[in-house]
């Protein structure tokens, strides 16, 4: 099978390297069967690459410990569902876990326009076999994930070995989050890819017009649902697993993981005003080029451990490999643009300062910023070392001086952008858009304050999460009002069929409220307590309103692991509310062993975390840690709403059917006459 | 999720029976043999301080602290010496975490691990010289060099971390102010000219008024 799964796996990259310098043929010659063979020399790229990824997993299923890469990450006892995801614990899987899920796209892609776009998919073809190359050539000459383990006999002579059992996973990716956090996360990566090679492609085939933007348009919003669920996917499992009480720590590898999520949301931003207005073509091809070239950076940044974190596991030689790449792509950008920077001209002008244009221009403006904040930040340890010789640190202090507060100016943006019209906006209209919402906000924030949530960041970020929740609110009301009105619907149907009708305004709508609610939980984080105390059997520690009491601790021992487990019995005004049961676990067959069970007591109102730190080596009494983290819930239920709301956008609109008062159905136009309603979809009231 | 879900069932499948000696400690904190407040708990971030209070509560604490230093175990550490913890690196060169809020995940105790423990230690020894935060700091980068000190210092090389967040700013107003200006001169495009202009133009003006409206 290793043998199997080798050869599919130098097979994919030669039918990837027909599919390139065919692919480039085609395009010169124009021959319709060399167009078609390049395709189809790409499909099989695909579909050789899922070949070499299932030999993998069989590897792991079978427990064939001759490969060196299921030794080093796998072992007997490990449960079915990690087997599977031992496929990414280690570099070698990961990298082809990346051109697998790759594949799936440009596979995608190959199929669902095969018999469209004639102009433009060679070249989309032809630069998607390019990324391919790329992440083969890994994957075969650098980081083979089909080696075997070889040992030297008495006579000298190499032969191959089989180890009895294997070293097992790192505990910390021994949790459920770390099945799915992956996947999604390289998902989003790896998504940014289309959007980057149509763009590239239009660009070179100097394809007209803004279509290279309608055909991304839901490549785009897939990848970046993906890339955000991956974040928070990430952010949960930091949270639930390594113990020390948070979500974000601004580590290197978090912030590569947010570098393409900025830009992509930059980007998905930015179209609009190419799809509305034809400005900022220019802009948004160099945008969608830095989402990929971040992307990769990203990849690399996690891989190759340039920067040291918790999270790069492995530490290897792939960085000139990336670094050169990441060049090279800079220069083809480069060339690209100059050689049809002609054709990307803008076409219309602003009217105002006040306008739906230019809050989009300050939005990427933000975006941008953070995102370029974030990159120098994470890479300030490494320049500084290159420059003075010494290194300087970057941490959480830093990002979060300079992170908050373009958050919350973004925060802001996501309340007005998008009440403010295209091309002028009139002081009557800020008022009747805004009067309420900031009225609103303010007796919030007030009554936060009275309440005693007194921290100023936190209060800003509250009072605005508050504007903003009643601005969409009231988008939502007077969509739905005029719509009730028209066709008699309860407000609850009306609402629903307006975001039907618009699903990408609404949908977009839903996002914003998601992304609310994350910042309602990242302002809890103002407020964080916490206690650590060696407790005996009986003891007991206060955190804020609740009792923590130790009850009692027993051993479980399972397949794969033995823990440590302590009951503590959770009491709020004298009364039980719970028992939770905070674990360490031993794990068999590693190096690393220990692992981490944070039990959690979630309310809306707050998280009661509790960790089992250990036996104190002193005194030698179990420590329980206990953090008090309010409205954390908030955050993940965030993320739910930021999905439902892409997943909203993504469907297409419905057509509104037009009832006017007493009627019951249109009157089709007559023939012959410039018929408006047959094409046009029906805009219910406002702007 | 599962996991709370699971012990939530458990209690409350339990409720009302005395299986977690409940009421037996009930009676222990009622009898005043099991106190509550003999925790050591303090809340400097909660809401629930005033100021004034927290600082009050502070000294108190730190007074407390210093006195029972040598008989605190380990894993108690002065909560000033945790907050000032937060600013400095672990030093164990494996968790890459700070001295505060170091977990060492994967370490056989998670919660701060010895490096970051005896760091711990120092802080609080130095505090109790009484000298300030900078000073500690200062004594810190002395002793482990700039690495230590988890945000850039704000002097020389360090200087430009700070400065180049508030360079992005400045540059990205000023380019979108140039680009706003710009755009607003912009002459509109030209009208068409020939046959069947206005038919043209109408249906330009149809299709633009299709984009801008569609959402």
């Amino acid at each position: 099978m290793d043998v199997f799964g080798s050869f599919s796996l130098l097979l994919a990259f030669v039918c990837a390297v027909y599919a390139f310098v065919g692919g480039i043929a085609a395009i010169k010659t124009r021959h319709p069967l060399l167009v078609k063979s390049a395709r189809q020399a790409g499909m099989a790229t695909c579909a050789l690459i899922f070949l070499a990824t299932f030999c993998v997993e069989y590897l792991f299923f079978t427990d064939n410990f001759s490969m060196a890469y299921v030794v080093s990450h796998s072992n007997r006892d490990l449960s079915t569902f990690y087997k599977i995801a031992a496929l990414w614990a280690g570099q070698e899987g990961s990298l082809l876990f990346w051109s697998t899920l790759l594949s799936i796209y440009v596979l995608s892609v190959l199929i669902a326009y095969r018999n469209k776009n004639g102009e433009l998919m060679p070249y989309v073809g032809v630069v998607l076999a390019g990324v391919q190359i790329f992440f083969l050539t890994l994957n075969n000459f650098v980081e083979n994930p089909f080696k075997t383990l070889a040992t030297v006999n008495a006579a000298g002579v190499l032969e191959p070995f089989t180890r009895l059992d294997g070293n097992g996973l790192n505990p910390l990716l021994q949790y459920p989050e770390m099945v799915v956090h992956p996947p999604n996360l390289y998902s989003g990566y790896t998504g940014f890819t289309i959007p980057f090679a149509f763009a590239l492609a239009a660009l070179l085939a100097r394809y007209p017009g803004e279509k290279w933007i309608h055909l991304t348009r839901k490549w785009t919003m897939v990848a970046w649902c993906f890339q955000s669920l991956g974040i928070l996917l990430g952010a949960h499992w930091a949270y639930a697993v390594l113990g020390w009480g948070g979500y974000w720590g601004w580590d290197p590898v978090e912030n590569a993981s947010l570098l393409p999520w900025l830009t992509g949301t930059a980007f998905l931003h930015s179209v609009m005003m190419q799809e509305k207005r034809g400005m900022m073509k220019v802009w948004n091809v160099w945008l969608v080029f830095c989402t990929f070239l971040l992307c990769i950076l990203g990849t690399f940044l996690t891989r190759s451990g340039v920067v040291s974190s918790v999270h790069a596991f492995a530490n290897s030689h792939i960085g000139p490999w990336f670094v050169g790449f990441i060049c090279i792509t800079i220069i083809v950008c480069f060339v690209s643009y100059f050689l049809n920077r002609d054709y990307l001209k803008s076409e219309n002008q602003l009217d105002s300062m006040i306008s739906r244009e230019s809050s989009f221009l300050f939005n990427n403006l933000l975006f941008l910023v953070a995102c370029i904040a974030v990159l120098s930040g994470t890479l300030f340890p490494v320049f500084s070392e290159w420059f003075t010789s010494n290194r300087i640190s970057v941490g959480a202090p830093f990002f979060n001086k300079v992170m908050i507060p373009i958050g919350l100016a973004l925060l802001f943006l996501t309340g007005v952008g998008p009440l403010l019209a295209w091309r002028k906006t009139s002081a009557d209209s800020l008022k009747r858009n805004f009067g309420w919402p900031l009225i609103v906000g303010l007796v919030g924030a007030f009554i936060l304050y009275v309440a005693g949530y007194r921290d100023p960041f936190s209060n800003l970020c509250l009072f605005l999460c508050i504007f903003v929740f009643w601005t969409i609110v009231e988008e939502f009301y007077r969509g739905a009002k005029v719509i009730a009105a028209r066709t008699g619907m309860s407000m609850m149907m009306a609402a629903h069929e307006l975001s039907m009708r618009n699903t990408r305004r609404y949908g977009g709508y839903v996002v914003h409220f998601g992304m609310v609610l994350v910042f309602v939980g990242m302002a809890g984080a103002a407020f964080n307590a916490d206690a650590q105390k060696a407790m005996n059997i009986g003891d007991s520690m206060k955190l804020g309103p609740y009792t923590l009491l130790l009850q009692s601790a027993d051993t479980k021992v399972e397949k794969n692991y033995t823990a440590q487990r302590m009951i503590v019995e959770v009491l709020k005004d004298n009364k039980q509310i719970m028992l939770l049961y905070p674990e360490k676990r031993q794990f068999q067959g590693t190096e690393q062993a220990a692992g981490t069970m944070v039990a959690i007591y979630s309310t809306l109102r707050e998280d009661l975390y509790v960790v089992y730190a250990g036996m104190d080596p002193e005194v030698n009494v179990p420590v329980i840690h206990a953090f008090l983290n309010p409205l954390v819930k908030w955050i993940w239920l965030g993320g739910v709403w930021v999905v439902m709301g892409t997943l909203l956008a993504l469907m297409p609109n419905r057509r509104a059917t037009l009832v006017i008062a007493g009627a019951t159905e249109a009157a089709p136009a007559p023939p012959g006459t410039p018929a408006l309603t047959p094409t046009t979809t029906l805009r219910e009231g406002h702007d | 999720m599962t996991k709370n879900n699971c012990s939530a069932g458990l209690s409350r499948g339990l409720g009302g029976r005395d299986v977690f000696g409940r009421e037996a400690r009930h009676a222990l904190l009622a009898s005043g043999a099991l106190a509550p407040e003999e925790t050591l708990f303090f809340p400097a971030h909660s809401p629930y301080f005033t100021r004034a209070k927290r600082v009050a509560f502070l000294m108190a604490f730190c007074t407390l602290a210093l006195l029972h230093l040598s008989v605190l175990p380990l894993s108690a550490q002065s909560p000033r010496a945790k907050q000032i913890g937060m600013h400095l690196k672990c030093m164990c060169r494996g968790c890459d975490m700070t001295a505060g809020n170091c977990a060492h995940p994967g370490g056989a105790f998670s919660g701060p691990c010895d490096t970051a423990k005896a760091e711990l230690r120092e802080v609080d020894e130095m505090l109790a010289k009484n000298m300030t935060e900078q000073q500690i700091i200062d004594a810190f980068v002395a002793k482990y060099g700039s690495i230590v000190y988890v945000e850039p210092p704000k002097k020389g090389f360090g200087l430009v971390a700070w400065i180049m967040p508030i360079f992005y700013v400045v540059v990205g107003l000023a380019v979108v102010v140039y680009v706003v200006r710009k755009w607003t001169h912009r002459p509109p495009p030209p009208p068409p000219v020939g046959p069947g202009a206005p038919n043209e133009t109408l249906d330009r003006a149809r299709a633009q008024v299709d984009r801008e409206t569609e959402d």
